[in-house]
C-alpha cells in the first residue's frame, strides 16, 4: 500500500441549524487503500460523505483532493466514484443507455462508456442485460449496475456508501473481491458499512464516527489490539462451581454450562488463567479477541471504545 | 461534450424513446380537435324540434307567414276549421293552431293554442306575425312595400381601420395595411398560444423529470459528476428542446393541411419583423416559468403530495387567460398595459397584445428589462431551492422550509 494521499478531511464542520451534525471531523485516505467509515446511524456519515463529494459545502474546515499532483479543495468529479447510500437507476431506462449517460458525465466519451460498460457488465455477470430496462432487474443486479456506474470510469478515489447492504451472501462476496481490485489497481476507497465482518476483511484501516465525532481512527489491526479486549469462553461440567473474584474481568455471562468472561483492557488472556484455581472442571476453554462488531456495538450504545 | 450538453442529450433522447411521450405528441392534437370540435358536434346533432301550427286564414296572409318563417324550426299549415284544428293538437299531430282575422290586424292580439303553452316559439311566432300585422296596416295606409323597407331598414355598422380612410393610394392601401394586421393578430395569437402550450407542457415534464430524478434516488450519483445548476439548466433546456419538437411536429404537420386542405393562406399571416421580439418574449417567458416549475418540483416528493401553494404555482402561466377578453377588446387600456408589464403575464400578453394594436417601443423595453430581470431573480432562487430540495427524500417541504432554505443556500 502506497503513503501517498489522495484525500484529506480536516476538521470539517456541519450544522443543520442549532444542531452540529458533524465536528471537527479529520481523516486522510490514501492512494490503494480501503478506509472504513464506520458509525450507528444518525452518527454523521452520509453527511461527511455528502461533504467530501462535493454535494453539500463544509461550514468550516477543509477538504482536499492530492489527484492531479497538486492539491485542491475542488473535487476533481471525473476522477471520483459514488455509489451513495440512497441509490436507485433510472427505471424506465435500459441498463446501458445509464451507464453511458453517467460514464458520459464523467468525461468518458459515448464509445468509450460503451465498451468499459459491457466490459464490467460482463465482469460481473450481467452481460446478457445490458439492454434490459432496470425495472426488470433483481436488486441485486441493480447494486451491480450502480457499482459499475461508480467504478467504469477508473477513478482514483471511491466513496462507497452501505455497498454491502441488501446483498446476499454470494453477491457480497462479489462485490468485495471487487473493492479489493480498486485497491490493489492502486484506488483509494473510502468504504462505508454496517456489516462489520465484511469491513474488517476488507479495510486496512477504518474511521469510526459517533455523534458528530471521531471516536477510534487507524489500522484495524491496531485498534483490535489497542480496544479489542480478549474474550474467553468456558464449558465447565460442574454446576456448583463458580468463577472467583478477580481484577482481570470486567464482565461474566453465564448460559448453562458455557461461562463467557471479557478481560479488562491491558488484561493478558494467561493472567486471567493463572486466576483459576487448578481443580477447576473446565472441559473446554478458548480465547479471542472481541471482534470489530463488539467494539462497533458498544461504542454506538454509548460506551467506550474499550 | 460538456455536462449540460450530456444533461440536454440525455433529457432529450430518454423522452424521444419514450412511448407516453411520443404518444402524446400524437394525442394532444387529436384531443385539441376534440375539445373544439365536440360543442359543434353537440350542436349539429342537436337539431331543434320542428314545430307545426296550424293557421285559420281569414285574411290571406298564410304566404306571407311561410316566407318570414322559412328555415326557421317552425312551420304553418292551413287548417279548416277549430275543432279539426283542436283534435290535432290532442293527437299530436301539430303543436298548436291560432286564427288570423282581422280582430288580430285591428288589435294586434291573437292566441296561439296548444296543448303545452310553455313550448310555443313565441319569439319566431311574434316576428312573422308583427311583420305580416305591419305589412297589413301599411296596406291599409296605402304604403307600399318598397317604403315600409326603406322606412324599417336597420343601420349597418361597419369598423375600418383609419388607413383605409387616409391611405394616399385609395382602396388598395388601405386593405395592404389591414392584410399586415390581420397578420399580426394571427400570428400574435399563433405565437402566444404556442408559448402557453410550451410553458405549461414543458414545465409539467420538468416537474416530473425533477421528481423522477428522486423518485428514482439517481440525484447524488448525477450531483457527484455535475453541479446542481448545470442539472437544472441542461433538463431545462432539454425540455424546452422537446416542446419545440412537438410543437414543430404539429405545425410541420397542420400547416400543409390548413393550406392544401382549408386554403388557409399561410404565407400570409408571417410577418419576420415581429420574430425577433416575438422570440425574447418567448424565450425569457419559457426560462421564467420553467425554473419556477423545477425549483418548486425540486421540493416536493411527488405531484400528490405538492401542497395548494404549491399547486397554486401551476396555475401562473395561465394567467393570461384571465385577460385575454379585456385585452382583445382594449388592446391599449389599463389592464391590458399593466399585463404587459407584469413578467408572471407579461410574455403572453406582450405577444398576444401585438397583435391588436401598435404597443409602444417603450412599454415593450420596460416589459422586457422587468422580464429579463425578474427571470435571472427566479432562476437564483430556483436554484437554491433545487440544490437543496432535491437532496431532502420523504416529504414535501413547506413555506417556512423553502423560506429557510432560500436564506441559507
Amino acid at each position: 500500500m502506497a503513503g501517498d494521499h489522495v484525500l484529506t478531511v480536516d476538521a470539517v464542520v456541519k450544522e443543520y441549524g442549532s444542531k452540529r451534525v458533524v465536528d471537527r471531523v479529520s481523516l486522510d485516505v490514501k492512494r490503494g487503500e480501503i478506509m472504513g467509515f464506520l458509525g450507528p446511524n444518525g452518527a454523521g456519515k452520509t453527511t461527511t460523505i455528502r461533504m467530501i463529494m462535493g454535494i453539500t459545502a463544509p461550514d468550516e474546515g477543509k477538504i482536499v483532493f492530492h489527484l492531479n499532483g497538486k492539491p485542491s479543495s475542488q473535487i476533481p468529479k471525473a476522477r471520483v466514484g459514488y455509489l451513495p447510500e440512497e441509490r436507485g437507476l433510472y427505471r424506465e431506462a435500459r441498463v446501458m443507455e445509464i451507464l453511458v449517460f453517467l460514464g458520459g458525465l464523467k468525461g468518458l466519451s459515448a464509445q468509450e462508456a460503451r465498451k468499459r460498460a459491457k466490459q464490467w457488465l460482463e465482469r460481473m455477470g450481467l452481460g446478457a442485460y445490458a439492454n434490459a430496462k432496470v425495472n426488470e432487474l433483481s436488486k441485486g443486479m441493480a447494486q451491480k449496475v450502480q457499482f459499475i456506474a461508480a467504478v467504469m470510469h477508473d477513478p482514483d478515489l471511491v466513496v462507497l456508501d452501505e455497498p454491502y447492504s441488501g446483498l446476499d451472501p454470494v453477491n457480497q462476496d462479489v462485490f468485495k473481491r471487487e473493492i479489493i481490485a480498486l485497491a490493489d489497481r492502486g484506488c483509494a476507497v473510502l468504504l462505508s458499512s454496517h456489516q462489520m465482518n465484511l469491513v474488517e476483511e476488507t479495510c486496512h484501516r477504518l474511521f469510526l464516527i459517533n455523534k458528530g465525532k471521531r471516536v477510534l481512527y487507524g489500522p484495524i489491526r491496531e485498534i483490535k489490539a489497542e480496544y479489542g479486549v480478549h474474550r474467553v469462553v468456558m464449558v465447565v461440567n460442574d454446576p456448583k462451581w463458580r468463577l472467583p473474584e478477580s481484577r482481570s474481568v470486567e464482565s461474566v455471562q453465564r448460559d448453562g454450562q458455557r461461562w463467557t468472561c471479557l478481560l479488562r483492557p491491558g488484561t493478558e488472556p494467561v493472567d486471567f488463567l493463572r486466576e483459576l484455581p487448578p481443580q477447576s472442571p473446565i472441559e473446554e476453554i478458548s480465547v479471542a479477541r472481541i471482534s470489530l462488531h463488539d467494539i462497533f456495538v458498544r461504542i454506538a450504545q454509548g460506551g467506550e471504545a474499550a | 461534450m460538456t455536462g449540460i450538453g450530456r444533461v440536454i442529450v440525455w433529457e432529450v433522447g430518454r423522452h424521444l424513446r419514450n412511448k407516453q411521450f411520443l404518444i402524446g405528441i400524437f394525442l394532444m392534437p387529436v384531443i385539441f380537435v376534440l375539445i373544439g370540435g365536440i360543442p359543434s358536434l353537440i350542436e349539429y346533432l342537436d337539431t331543434p324540434r320542428q314545430e307545426v301550427y296550424g293557421v285559420i286564414d281569414q285574411i290571406g296572409a298564410l304566404p306571407m307567414i311561410e316566407t318570414q318563417l322559412e328555415g326557421t324550426e317552425v312551420r304553418v299549415v292551413a287548417g279548416d276549421d277549430t275543432q279539426t284544428l283542436a283534435q290535432a293538437v290532442a293527437d299530436g299531430e301539430i303543436d298548436g293552431y291560432f286564427v288570423l282575422d282581422p280582430a288580430f290586424i285591428a288589435t294586434g292580439e291573437i292566441q296561439v293554442v296548444a296543448e303545452r303553452p310553455t313550448r310555443v316559439n313565441r319569439q319566431l311566432l311574434t316576428q312573422a306575425l308583427s311583420f305580416v300585422m305591419q305589412q297589413q296596416r301599411l296596406a291599409e295606409a296605402e304604403i307600399g312595400w318598397e317604403q315600409l323597407a326603406y322606412v324599417t331598414a336597420p343601420a349597418r355598422v361597419e369598423a375600418v381601420s383609419l388607413s383605409t380612410v387616409v391611405s394616399a393610394d385609395g382602396e388598395n392601401g388601405g386593405n395592404a395595411e389591414d392584410a399586415e394586421q390581420m397578420a399580426h393578430t394571427v400570428m400574435a395569437i399563433a405565437f402566444a398560444g404556442a408559448l402557453l402550450i410550451l410553458i405549461v407542457s414543458s414545465g409539467s415534464m420538468l416537474l416530473q423529470s425533477a421528481l423522477q430524478e428522486k423518485r428514482d434516488r439517481m440525484i447524488e450519483v448525477v450531483l457527484s459528476s455535475i453541479g446542481p445548476d448545470t442539472l437544472m439548466f441542461g433538463k431545462i433546456i432539454g425540455q424546452f428542446i422537446l416542446g419545440v419538437i412537438q410543437l414543430g411536429f404539429w405545425a410541420a404537420v397542420g400547416l400543409p393541411i390548413a393550406y392544401f386542405a382549408f386554403d388557409v393562406p399561410i404565407g400570409d399571416f408571417i410577418d419576420l419583423s415581429l420574430l425577433p421580439t416575438f422570440l425574447f418574449f418567448t424565450l425569457l417567458g419559457y426560462l421564467f416559468f420553467a425554473a419556477i416549475f423545477v425549483g418548486i418540483g425540486a421540493t416536493m416528493e411527488d405531484i400528490q403530495s405538492a401542497g395548494n401553494s404549491q399547486g397554486m404555482v401551476f396555475m401562473l402561466p395561465v394567467l393570461p387567460f384571465v385577460v385575454v377578453g379585456p385585452i382583445s377588446s382594449n388592446p391599449d387600456g389599463l389592464i391590458a398595459r399593466i399585463a404587459t408589464l407584469l413578467p408572471i403575464t407579461s410574455p403572453t400578453v406582450a405577444i398576444f397584445r401585438m397583435g391588436f394594436t401598435k404597443v409602444p417601443v417603450w412599454e415593450l423595453l420596460t416589459a422586457g428589462v422587468l422580464l429579463l430581470v425578474s427571470t435571472f431573480i427566479v432562476v437564483k432562487l430556483a436554484a437554491k431551492l433545487f440544490r437543496v430540495g432535491m437532496l431532502m427524500y420523504g416529504k414535501t417541504a413547506s413555506i417556512g422550509e423553502m423560506v429557510k432554505w432560500l436564506r441559507q443556500a
